[in-house]
């Protein structure tokens, strides 16, 4: 068996199958270089959440708290958060997407599989054709297991290729959300004034916020521990 | 799949003017870096060209009598270098030497990975220091440079050790002959 063969047809069903993913991790990775943005070292994919959530309260705060590019990130990081997830997970079992998915749509396998079940219905097998029919039976699960091997390797790498550019994108816009959110903030006279009278007060950053929120909080809650996760991307 | 957001050039802008006030922050402290470079040992031999390459996130950081400015035990990846003021060095709160202006340290703990070996405190009024940190990453076009850094971490640990052997020498009471 040329093993080119199962290799292009591989390659044939995870581009299809990841598609839309690499349409969007193209047009992400396109967006980056373009417009020369800066890829931050730090992984501020954790703070996805806390920026949505803030960014909600603050527009709660302050009725007059807008801004376009903040609403275009705060979508398009629900998006692509969503995405991720939906990938991640439909993606998760592979053995599954090979039997269900790949079984069905690979020539070669569904060729073969039709030779065995057409020499299944001919009448009056010798003993000689029932030996050699269970020959290639043994022969149709040794390539199916040859085929799940290269399938196995050349879907994770796509996949972590694909699941890697997306969390690329989500790192690189919370990056922006952050400091675009923390400028509209500083320049909004309410949602200083409601901090100051709280004792937070000078330029307000994530970093800081979390500081002063947790220093109000019960220790070792969920949200707790969420914030000092959020935390480390500052130190 | 959902639509693609659309940004305009205005967004952008907002984006673009976001790089520019990060690296104005990050210029100046870079720039002090650069300027003490010859100071830094672990940055021997290496090309203030490459140095800016391989440096990254690096900033002014003051600390007041008593602040903790490392903390044994910690995994961080910073590298500190003291630009006024002094620090002392403390191992399970045994005071084992004082750093002074013109010093680094934190280099070992950055650079292999490791958890920081002893504490390091603001021992005086006030103190000045630049912390950065070294992009491994970055080996594809800086692998000479990182190499040369990695040598004279080598260099600067090996020196220690012979002082540590030699100070050790010195207090092993000989035999008496029987």
């Amino acid at each position: 068996m040329d093993y080119k063969i199962i290799e292009d047809e591989v390659y044939q069903f995870c581009e299809e199958y990841f598609e839309d993913i690499a349409i969007l991790s193209g047009k992400n990775e396109a967006f980056t270089e373009d417009n020369g943005l800066y890829i931050p070292k730090e992984n501020y994919t954790i703070l996805v959440q806390f920026l949505q959530k803030n960014f909600k309260n603050f527009k709660i705060l302050d009725p007059t708290f807008y801004s376009d590019t903040l609403d275009k990130l705060s979508k398009d990081l629900l998006q692509i958060t969503q995405i991720h997830a939906e990938v991640l997970k439909r993606s998760q079992n592979i053995k599954e997407i090979f039997e269900s998915n790949f079984l069905r749509e690979s020539p070669t396998l569904t060729n073969f599989a039709k030779n065995i079940i057409d020499f299944t219905q001919l009448p009056d097998k010798t003993s000689d054709e029932l030996s050699y029919f269970k020959q290639i039976q043994k022969d149709y699960i040794k390539l199916q297991e040859i085929f799940f091997n290269i399938f196995e390797e050349i879907f994770n790498d796509d996949k972590k290729h694909y699941l890697s550019t997306i969390n690329n994108g989500i790192n690189i816009k919370s990056y922006y959300f952050d400091k675009l959110l923390w400028q509209e903030v500083n320049l909004s006279l309410t949602i200083t004034k409601h901090f100051s009278a709280r004792k937070l007060t000078g330029k307000l950053n994530t970093q800081k916020y979390i500081l002063f929120s947790s220093s109000i909080m019960r220790p070792y809650t969920q949200e707790y521990e969420y914030l000092q996760n959020c935390l480390k991307v500052f130190k | 799949m959902n639509d693609t957001i659309e940004y305009f050039i205005e967004d952008i802008e907002k984006f673009l003017k976001i790089n520019e006030e990060s690296t104005g922050e990050e210029s100046l402290s870079l720039k002090k870096l650069l300027s003490v470079a010859d100071k830094i040992k672990i940055f021997k031999n290496i090309d203030l060209l490459d140095l800016r390459a391989i440096v990254y996130d690096v900033k002014f950081k003051r600390y007041k009598l008593k602040d903790y400015i490392v903390e044994q035990g910690q995994l961080k990846k910073e590298i500190y270098f003291i630009i006024d003021g002094e620090c002392q060095v403390l191992f399970n709160t045994t005071k084992i030497g004082t750093l002074r202006a013109g010093e680094a340290f934190g280099e070992a703990g950055a650079i292999f990975g490791t958890k920081r070996g002893a504490t390091v405190i603001c021992a005086s009024k006030q103190a000045t220091l630049l912390s950065f940190k070294i992009d491994e990453e970055n080996i594809d076009f800086c692998a000479p440079a990182i190499a040369t850094l990695y040598k004279n971490l080598a260099y600067e640990i090996n020196t220690k050790l012979n002082a540590l052997n030699t100070r050790a020498a010195t207090k092993i009471v000989p035999l008496h002959p029987s």
